[in-house]
């Protein structure tokens, strides 16, 4: 502090000089003539001019004190010294009775006494305090941020203390989530590597094949190798595209756009797909529905909703995309498969989500749909949620096109 | 587009391809040249360039080659004339694709693609630089389609057009208020089967058509979308 703020330093340590002045003016005051103002001038400077070497040396001594209790009490010991050699010197400079200066002394010391064993208390629990705060804050460091400094103190020291605290809080948030989400990561990290070594493994063994004529149909080796190859394609794909999302740095230009026209387009592109697993899909909407977004990143997000929804429809069954206009659009993609298993409502969204056996493949779907269809809405600052069944309904809602 | 225009039908054309990857370039030279076509490979910008100067019919061309960057040799070609591009670009390079296509790219094809889409779209995009235009004039109340000059007046203003979005155009004033799905415009105005190009080409190119030609695009009036079944031209 006294490095920092020269100027308040040198305040403090002309505050003894000036209470000196006021003392030495006081004692003038009341003992008129009769008082010798030479020795009491200097005993009053004297005194004044050490407790000043006091002020400016004590704080500097302090830092390399190692308790604070040593530190207070030394503070009171040199203060009671300094007033104690005034007492006696002044009281020899008026010329008092040996009996008054002993009481004068005696009663002094009493004084004194109880001063540095008040001054010692007062240490006593600040110094326990921030030996508490030192451990709390040691703990926290080796990483058990159950700790806490929890004391009732209102001045600086409590406010220290409920800062470690509420920093102690934050840090437990911080771990759960990321032992969450790194569990999560490597599920996701199991998932997908599963799904790269399969086509991978696959396209090694048909390719050695044909190198060394064991393929007795070339043709269908080659056919296998080049769909394995699409499924990896898109697995990259769409690993990358949620690597952006999650960075923040998918950027995409914004247009005014009908929602009900991608819909379409999605109910059209999927059809083929939705036959082959003999499910119908629909478009109901209530006619144009305009927003303002991306229109590859709103296709895409439509297209995953439905493809999710027919891999879950069972045969013979009806799929139904609903748009309608409700202070923006809102989209629904509904199925009549079985639905979101309740625990897994509200993780449908995360991560690498996979309910139906390994060959979806064959569907397209990577088991990423989800999770990109609401990293994309996000970044429209709209809404994604799992309406209430029967069957699967996903929803999104997006905000409304802003007045022109 | 003159350049094509004026050559004979018989010749053979001749494609430049721009890309740094040599079995890339290969693959899609010899599927070229299957087809009947020159082929000539660049594999950086200055080659490219210097290609460019014995004037090839069309130029498939790959947006990250060493060099001079695929969109400045695109904007080379385009200051030269009509020259047809088809750009290469990876998934990732959505910025570059929209510039490419506002550089007046003709088509785009997303890495890593099949050498037989690409064989399909180059077919494509030949045919169109060489067809003879009918010298026919669709005229409606307030929407003038002239499909010799390849024009288009909306209340009597000339409004600039890319080729699809005319061929677009033309085809559904063609045949007023007939429905045509999605897939069926892919594959009688792009000539492409729908397997090798996406949907969303035809619903992007519709919004665009619609922004130039409709006096209030959110509430279109020519180009109609008939839910569920596709687009029609309402005369």
């Amino acid at each position: 502090m006294g490095r920092r703020l020269p100027l308040r330093a040198l305040t403090l340590a002309a505050a003894p000089l000036l209470v000196g002045l006021v003392t030495y003016v006081a004692l003038l005051t009341v003992g008129g003539a009769g008082v010798p103002a030479a020795p009491l001038g200097t005993v009053v400077f004297g005194s004044a001019a050490a407790a000043t070497l006091g002020v400016l040396i004590l704080p500097r001594l302090s830092l390399r004190s190692s308790s604070l209790r040593g530190t207070v009490l030394a503070a009171g010991i040199i203060a009671m010294v300094i007033t104690g050699v005034a007492i006696t010197v002044s009281s020899a400079a008026v010329m008092l009775e040996p009996l008054q200066l002993s009481v004068l002394v005696i009663i002094f010391l009493f004084g004194a006494s109880l001063g540095v064993i008040l001054e010692f208390s007062l240490a006593r629990s600040l110094s326990v305090d921030l030996q508490r705060l030192g451990a709390t804050a040691r703990r926290i460091g080796r990483g058990d941020y159950a700790a806490r400094a929890e004391f009732g103190r209102s001045d600086e020291i409590g406010e220290a203390g409920r800062v470690i605290d509420r920093m102690a809080i934050e840090l437990q948030t911080m771990e759960s989530e990321r032992a969450v989400a790194q569990s999560s990561r490597q599920a996701f990290l199991a998932a997908v590597g599963h799904d790269l070594r399969t086509p991978l493994a696959a396209m090694r063994a048909a390719a050695e094949a044909l190198e060394d004529g064991l393929a007795p149909e070339p043709a269908r080796y080659y056919a296998a190798m080049r769909n394995d190859l699409d499924a990896l394609t898109g697995l990259v794909d769409d690993l990358f595209l949620i690597a952006r999302l999650e960075g923040g740095v998918l950027q995409f230009s914004k247009v005014t756009i009908d929602v009900s026209e991608l819909g379409d387009e999605a109910v059209e592109a999927l059809t083929p797909v939705a036959r082959l697993k003999d499910v119908r899909i629909r478009l109901d909407t209530s006619g144009h529905v305009y927003a303002s977004g991306g229109p590859a990143e709103l296709s895409r997000t439509l297209r995953n909703l439905l493809d999710n929804a027919i891999r879950h429809a069972p045969p013979g069954s009806e799929v139904i995309v609903r748009v309608r206009n409700e202070a923006g659009p809102m989209v629904c993609v509904q199925d009549h498969g079985p639905g979101f298993p309740d625990e897994r409502r509200d993780r449908e969204f995360e991560g690498y989500t996979r309910t139906d056996a390994p060959d979806g493949r064959t569907t397209g779907g990577t088991g990423l749909g989800l999770t990109i269809a609401k990293r994309l809405i996000e970044a429209h600052e709209g809404r994604i949620w799992v309406a209430p069944g029967p069957g699967a309904t996903v929803c999104f809602h997006l905000p409304p096109l802003p007045p022109l | 587009m003159e350049s094509v225009d004026r050559q004979n039908g018989d010749l053979p054309r001749r494609v430049l391809v721009v890309d740094d990857e040599p079995t890339v370039r290969e693959v899609v030279a010899r599927y070229l040249e299957r087809d009947g076509m020159i082929v000539e490979q660049a594999s950086d910008g200055a080659q490219a360039l210097d290609a460019l100067k014995r004037h090839p019919d069309l130029v498939v061309l790959d947006i990250m080659i060493p060099g001079t960057s695929g969109l400045e040799i695109l904007r080379e070609i385009r200051q030269g004339g009509e020259t047809p591009v088809i750009l290469l670009t990876a998934r990732s390079d959505e910025t570059d694709r929209v510039v490419g296509l506002e550089l007046g790219a003709d088509d785009y094809v997303v890495k890593p693609f099949s050498p037989r889409e690409l064989a399909a779209r180059v077919r494509s995009v030949l045919r169109r630089s060489r067809v003879r235009p009918s010298a026919e004039k669709l005229a409606f109340d307030g929407l003038v389609i002239d499909t010799a000059a390849r024009d288009v007046f909306v209340a009597g203003l000339r409004v600039q057009m890319r080729p699809r979005e005319f061929d677009l155009l033309a085809f559904l004033a063609a045949s007023p208020r007939q429905v045509f799905s999605r897939s069926q415009i892919l594959e009688r105005v792009w000539d492409a089967p729908a397997e090798f190009q996406d949907l969303s080409t035809i619903t992007v190119h519709v919004r665009r058509l619609r922004n130039k030609i409709e006096a209030d695009p959110l509430n279109p009036r020519w180009i109609t979308t008939v839910w569920g079944v596709g687009y029609r031209f309402e005369p």
